[in-house]
């Protein structure tokens, strides 16, 4: 629980310094509090909060994914860090708050023991997003972004209230093992399975499974390109990590109610996607349809569910989170320096800034599961969770992970290849120290975990 | 030991970024004489000449079931004397050239990092990672200096064999997944499983898929002329010289092994059919062409055509006889393409209606070339007839209608070759050949020297390269 204390506490400082004269220490200290967060979550026990009824609890499956989203929500500030040397912002304060009290929703989102919290962790998480998504006040595209989420956002949310209250009416709990051991029964009631579907397809809008997911391109275009860093990887973490457990605790696989609808979601999910973002002529929109087409990968892990899916899970969403905030890293970048967000805007990055643009060039080869990175070990184990019966899902993914080489080497083909006279080339501007950090970090870490997946797994056991 | 054939390329590829310029140069000697040396080493220490020489193992991670365990024995040592040979030897052009780049010798250490891991490697996934290692120096290479619509040929080239690898990574996974609890990737375990006929034949079609795109065989060698010609020389030597090795000796060790059964030996006499298509197809196009680079792309897919099918016979001969050739292939085509390379940078071109008349000008250069180009067409005493003798005999055993298909071979690669020889040396001194520079430097004459007696001495003494994998074809074939 201190983690969240610890996290809500670095929040409202963040406020409050903001509002006394103190605004160049907002970020630093923000950074400074999610490590703490961070050093304490290391140190903490795995036990039940038992103060709080017994509603969350920290299991070491929550303990993993919490920390990878508060190393990932660093790196966003981190990211954060390098804007503000360049232009003022009033508001910077505000905004690292929201995320701060975003950030605990996703927390609560990982131990949940009690679909209410559950309830109440989706809204933490997503109302101050609303906000964030239209954060650029002047901008039509950020405004348009903000209401999109906001209207998508409390429909999935409302339709997952409704299959919560249905479950409720059938399982008389909303405790969630009683509600995992009704589940388990040979026969269940139609209430509960019309239930469980509803939760289903509320999560599948959260996760921008395809056909819900009309949102996605727009508000990761929309919102500034630092906002949207956190919404491709903290909130899908966050997404992921309670429909995982959500799915496993309604048990009994093969009867489940789910299966059929997950099997269509993530055919849908992975062949539109991924041949929507074959024809995508923006940097962002593609990145927002390769996450489409991700959560259609790491919706294949629900289909056969065993304790060691688990860590293989875990492995795929770090290796996809590290990789998108390395591209995104690299976008701000561009912006910064007024390149459009076009594919055009990376052309000769690779000459400019060959040192930041090979951290660049990793992310993308791990995105595109090539080997020594942690992509492809995420894609391995993919393949090695499907059984043979299977073949088809491991048909899909082979099918796309080729087509997928062709979009992300359009930025990587930019970057090194490209003979055009792009501004990235006019301009000489030096990349932040801080840019470099996080494009360095998640390049190194990509390798690193790549070559010794160990470090990572074995936290899991 | 063996590590240190996976090492010290990885860690120069890091290293020669961190040097300043001016010791790229040295660096990059010092590197050559060093893996050739450390490889002179451990062919010294072999001890007995029984299957496997060396073997070891290294446990990455105890999640992963597989693990780098490396195995060195008569298939793998010839592939890997080659790969350190040409290495070396496309540095040494390199430097002859003045290329200054340093990111070039980085990658090409990459290369010679993933070239080794996938001749030595034993494990499934393992040979798949390197094998995909592979891909990306040779990527960079194409599509930074290559020339012409290189972007669009190199994107071609990658995702026909990223497509390949691809069906063979399902066929290991499928072989993995069959084993009892407890298995894992090593080589040992992966084929020593029970399979149904049909499942053999899909998993022995995967593999084939990703061999036959790295071959390439007819069918999968659309990438292959593109590729060869819009890449630079050294671009083209990795590809044609080692890279198409990988394939060949694939089928050596990953192919062969699940190869049983009535639907299996169907596909081997399919596989054998497209091989000699090849053949007969590449000599045919090969005939028509002016680029010289492109005569030589097809000659080599007329080659390694040849080989495959020898492979795909199972005899003692055609086994030997592959290997033997693999090594005399790559030997053969890095000496033509680098004299192709010294054409293009004295004279200016590569079109054989531009040039001639060489012969007068450098009579040296013709003389190197002339012995290239025989060892090709495999004339007695030069090295390509041992090899191609053995792979034509292990056809005939097979059955006489192929032998006589792919025995036209000979006749083929007499007539392109010597019509390249005699265009581009002898006839009238055309306006670019008088107006280039006939000179050759000490490192050059030095270069082709060793190519030449790369010819001469196989050609008179095959038993160099065929008693090394003796014992191992042996052991294999008898096992099988």
């Amino acid at each position: 629980m201190s983690v969240i204390i610890v996290i809500l506490l670095t929040a409202i400082l963040v406020l409050f310094l903001h509002i006394f004269e103190g605004r160049q220490w907002v970020n630093p200290l923000a950074i400074l509090g999610l490590s703490l967060s961070f050093i304490i979550l290391c140190l903490e026990n795995n036990s039940l909060w038992g103060d709080y009824s017994s509603m969350i609890y920290m299991t070491q499956f929550a303990k993993v994914f919490t920390g990878t989203a508060i190393i990932f929500t660093i790196l966003v500030f981190f990211i954060n860090q390098s804007r503000l040397k360049l232009e003022e912002d009033t508001n910077n304060g505000d905004k690292l708050g929201l995320v701060l009290f975003s950030l605990c929703g996703a927390i609560l989102l990982f131990t949940f023991t009690n679909i209410t919290m559950l309830f109440l962790g989706i809204e933490i998480l997503s109302i101050p997003l609303y906000v964030i998504a239209s954060s650029s006040k002047h901008d039509l595209h950020s405004n348009e972004a903000g209401l999109k989420y906001f209207l998508m956002g409390s429909f999935a949310t409302s339709i997952i209230l409704f299959g919560m209250a249905l479950i409720f009416g059938a399982t008389n709990s909303l405790d969630i093992m009683t509600i995992s051991e009704y589940f388990s029964q040979a026969e269940i009631s139609k209430m509960a399975a019309l239930g469980a579907f509803f939760v289903g397809i509320g999560f599948f809008f959260k996760v921008a499974a395809i056909p819900f997911h009309f949102w996605t391109p727009d508000v990761y275009e929309g919102t500034p390109s630092i906002w949207a860093t956190y919404f491709a990887t903290v909130v899908k973490i966050a997404s992921f990590g309670a429909f995982f457990r959500l799915y496993i605790l309604l048990g009994n696989v093969d009867n489940s109610p789910l299966y059929k609808v997950l099997v269509l979601i993530i055919i849908l999910t992975v062949v539109v996607g991924t041949l929507t973002a074959l024809v995508q002529e923006n940097a962002k929109r593609m990145i927002a349809y390769s996450s489409i087409v991700n959560s259609g990968f790491l919706l294949m892990f629900f289909l056969n569910p065993s304790s060691d899916i688990l860590s293989y899970f875990g492995l795929f969403i770090l290796g996809y989170g590290l990789a998108t905030i390395g591209i995104f890293s690299a976008i701000v970048y561009l912006e910064s320096i007024g390149n459009s967000n076009g594919f055009e805007g990376f052309d000769g990055l690779g000459r400019s800034q060959p040192l930041f643009s090979l951290g660049v060039a990793i992310c993308l080869l791990s995105l595109a599961g090539i080997p020594l990175t942690v992509g492809f070990l995420g894609k391995f184990y993919l393949l090695m969770s499907l059984s043979f019966d299977q073949w088809w899902m491991i048909l899909l993914v082979i099918a796309s992970s080729i087509i997928s080489i062709v979009y992300y080497f359009r930025i990587f083909n930019g970057m090194y290849f490209s003979n055009k006279k792009a501004s990235a080339i006019v301009a000489p501007e030096v990349v932040s120290p801080y840019l470099n950090f996080v494009v360095g970090f998640c390049a190194l870490s990509l390798i690193i975990i790549g070559l010794f997946p160990d470090f990572y797994l074995n936290i899991f056991q | 030991m063996l590590i240190g054939l996976i090492l010290f390329p990885l860690i120069f590829s890091l290293m020669i970024f961190i040097l300043p310029k001016n010791l790229t140069k040295y660096a990059t000697i010092f590197y050559s004489v060093f893996s050739l040396s450390w490889m002179g080493m451990v062919v010294k220490n072999i001890s007995s000449w029984t299957n496997p020489f060396f073997t070891e193992n290294y446990v990455f991670s105890s999640n992963l079931p597989s693990s780098l365990l490396l195995v060195l024995d008569g298939i793998s040592l010839i592939p890997i004397l080659l790969t350190q040979l040409l290495i070396a030897l496309i540095l040494w052009m390199l430097l002859a050239n003045q290329k200054e780049d340093k990111s070039t010798y980085s990658l090409i250490a990459l290369m010679h990092f993933g070239l080794n891991g996938v001749f030595l490697c034993a494990d499934a996934l393992g040979f798949y990672i390197f094998w995909e290692v592979t891909l990306i120096p040779i990527y960079f290479i194409c599509a930074i200096w290559g020339e012409g619509k290189r972007m669009p040929i190199t994107l071609k080239f990658f995702l026909y064999t990223f497509i390949g690898s691809l069906c063979m990574l399902v066929s290991f996974l499928y072989l993995y997944q069959i084993q009892p609890e407890g298995g894992n990737f090593s080589i040992a375990n992966i084929f020593n499983v029970d399979m149904s006929a049909t499942a053999r034949f899909l998993v022995a079609l995967g593999i084939f898929i990703g061999l036959a795109v790295k071959i390439p065989i007819f069918g999968f060698h659309n990438w292959q002329a593109d590729t060869y010609t819009s890449a630079p020389f050294y671009g083209s030597m990795l590809l044609a010289g080692i890279m198409l090795k990988m394939g060949l000796y694939g089928m050596y060790r990953w192919l062969s092994p699940v190869f049983a059964g009535p639907l299996c030996c169907d596909l081997q006499w399919y596989i054998i059919i497209l091989c000699i298509i090849g053949v007969v197809y590449g000599a045919i196009i090969a005939i028509t062409q002016t680029d010289l680079k492109r005569i030589l792309a097809f000659s080599s897919f007329s080659h390694v055509g040849l080989i495959a099918a020898g492979i795909m016979t199972f005899s003692h001969s055609g086994w030997q006889g592959g290997l033997l050739q693999m090594f005399v292939h790559g030997l053969n085509i890095v000496g033509l393409f680098y004299i192709v390379n010294l054409i293009e940078q004295k004279y200016g071109s590569r079109d054989l209606n531009k040039l001639g008349g060489i012969a007068t000008q450098n009579k040296w250069l013709a003389i190197y070339g002339m012995i290239l180009v025989l060892g090709t067409t495999a004339l007695p005493l030069t090295n390509g007839f041992p090899g191609e003798f053995l792979l034509l005999k292990s056809m005939f055993e097979y059955q006489f209608l192929t032998a006589l298909f792919a025995g036209t071979t000979i006749i083929w690669c007499a007539v392109y070759m010597l019509r390249l020889y005699q265009k581009v040396f002898f006839g009238e001194e055309s306006k670019l050949v008088l107006s280039g520079d006939s000179s050759l430097s000490s490192i050059e004459h030095f270069i082709l020297i060793i190519f030449v007696l790369g010819v001469l001495v196989l050609g008179i003494f095959p038993q160099l390269i065929l008693g090394l994998s003796e014992s191992t074809v042996l052991n294999y074939l008898t096992q099988k």
